[in-house]
């Protein structure tokens, strides 16, 4: 699992589920954890804020999570950072093209804290290699 | 034998057939390092034809998350059939198949028609939801139609959706009185709030969100409807009043949940070919 102290980057564009999301990584133990309401603000914070992974929804206005995604595995600093796509759509075809573009793991809503836990663990035992 | 297989961009993509068991557990083993050769970061299993999956690929799996550990790549399993995935959830190997985009097989109705089989998406959909998101059990009443009796109770916020496809055009409404919302907001982040907030808005449009998104899904997989993207909006107290819709029939599908009582509206248009 990722360590606690681990520095989170929650992107959504819904107030409520930057809450859902922070209170169950609170749950889980993370206690820090940052909230971008899109994926252009959040794109801005990743060139400077150190984040150790990111959970981001796909729909979102100025950039969208896959876009965000995209950005992130170009970019030569950034490019190895876990990022999980959390969404709403099952759509086969997203489900594929975020897989594409390389994303850690993806989480479709609802999702309870445990789910996300799983999905974390998963991601980091991934990442740790 | 061989399966079918491509590589897009960073995902390595495996179509399974419909029975998966020892044939298929012994090729795995004998393919994946060739596979990893071709420098994927996900290997995603596509479970879409498969009806069958014995004990056996169990253990390759297993067996497979061990090759791939080294390199940090990951398994996505797509496509499993609700009976297949309770299986491996029982079996403990959740972990190993790491599932997404459930086949879900509820609400076996072949209708095209604009009838009451195409709600029982949203119906299951709302209580999958509610219980996942906010640990509030709901339970559905039978449907109505708006024009023969109204609810008994006012609404105190609504989430609303336009919805659009080529037989269908209208809105799905998911309207609550204001304790049963305040109910389930507090149930979802353990809060004791006593009543509806600005803050709480938000939630209704998430919730709504969700469903839509789940029950969209099934109706253009199952039903061969072909929704699209549509974001909710949120109506509280007056702004309900003026609601725009162009409407000629509504029907109501009550729910009793254990945060009170709450429906969704869904209202349409017939102007379109079925």
């Amino acid at each position: 699992m990722f360590k606690l102290d681990s520095k989170v980057l929650v992107v959504d564009d819904m107030m409520t589920m930057r809450k859902l999301v922070k209170k169950a990584c609170a749950d889980i133990g993370f206690k820090d954890v940052t909230e971008a309401p899109d994926g252009a603000q959040a794109w801005q914070m990743l060139q400077t804020g150190n984040y150790d992974f990111v959970i981001s929804d796909w729909n979102m206005p100025n950039l969208t999570g896959l876009e965000l995604l995209k950005k992130v595995r170009g970019d030569a600093k950034l490019g190895k950072m876990p990022f999980i796509l959390l969404t709403a759509e099952a759509e086969l075809n997203q489900i594929k093209e975020a897989m594409t573009a390389g994303v850690s793991n993806y989480v479709v809503k609802p999702f309870t804290p445990d789910i996300l836990r799983q999905k974390l663990e998963q991601t980091s035992q991934k990442h740790a290699a | 034998m061989e399966f079918k297989t491509r590589l897009e961009g960073k995902a390595f993509f495996v179509e399974m057939p419909a029975s998966v068991s020892k044939v298929e557990s012994d090729a795995l083993r004998g393919q994946i390092k060739a596979w990893l050769e071709n420098g994927f970061s996900n290997l995603t299993f596509d479970f879409k034809d498969t009806m069958s999956i014995t004990k056996d690929f169990y253990a390759a799996m297993s067996f497979v998350k061990q090759q791939l550990k080294a390199g940090g790549q990951q398994i996505f399993s797509l496509n499993l059939k609700k009976s297949l995935l309770d299986d491996i959830k029982n079996a403990g190997m959740n972990q190993v198949f790491n599932p997404i985009g459930e086949n879900r097989t509820k609400g076996t109705s072949t209708k095209k028609k604009l009838d009451v089989s195409l709600i029982e998406p949203f119906i299951a959909a709302t209580m999958e939801v509610l219980k996942t998101q906010a640990q509030v059990d709901a339970h559905p009443g039978k449907p109505f139609l708006k024009s023969t009796s109204p609810v008994p109770y006012s609404i105190g916020i609504a989430g609303v959706i336009g919805v659009g496809s080529s037989s269908f055009t209208g809105v799905v409404a998911l309207c609550f009185p204001e304790k049963t919302f305040v109910g389930i907001y507090n149930s979802m982040f353990g809060e004791s709030n006593t009543e509806l907030t600005a803050e709480m808005e938000d939630a209704a449009g998430e919730i709504l969100n969700i469903i839509y998104g789940q029950a969209k899904v099934v109706l253009n997989d199952k039903f061969k409807q072909d929704l699209q993207k549509a974001l909710p909006t949120v109506l509280r107290g007056e702004k309900l009043s003026v609601r725009q819709v162009g409407t000629q029939t509504a029907l109501i599908l009550p729910f009793e949940s254990t945060c009170g009582l709450f429906h969704i509206e869904i209202e349409w248009t017939d102007d379109k070919k079925g």
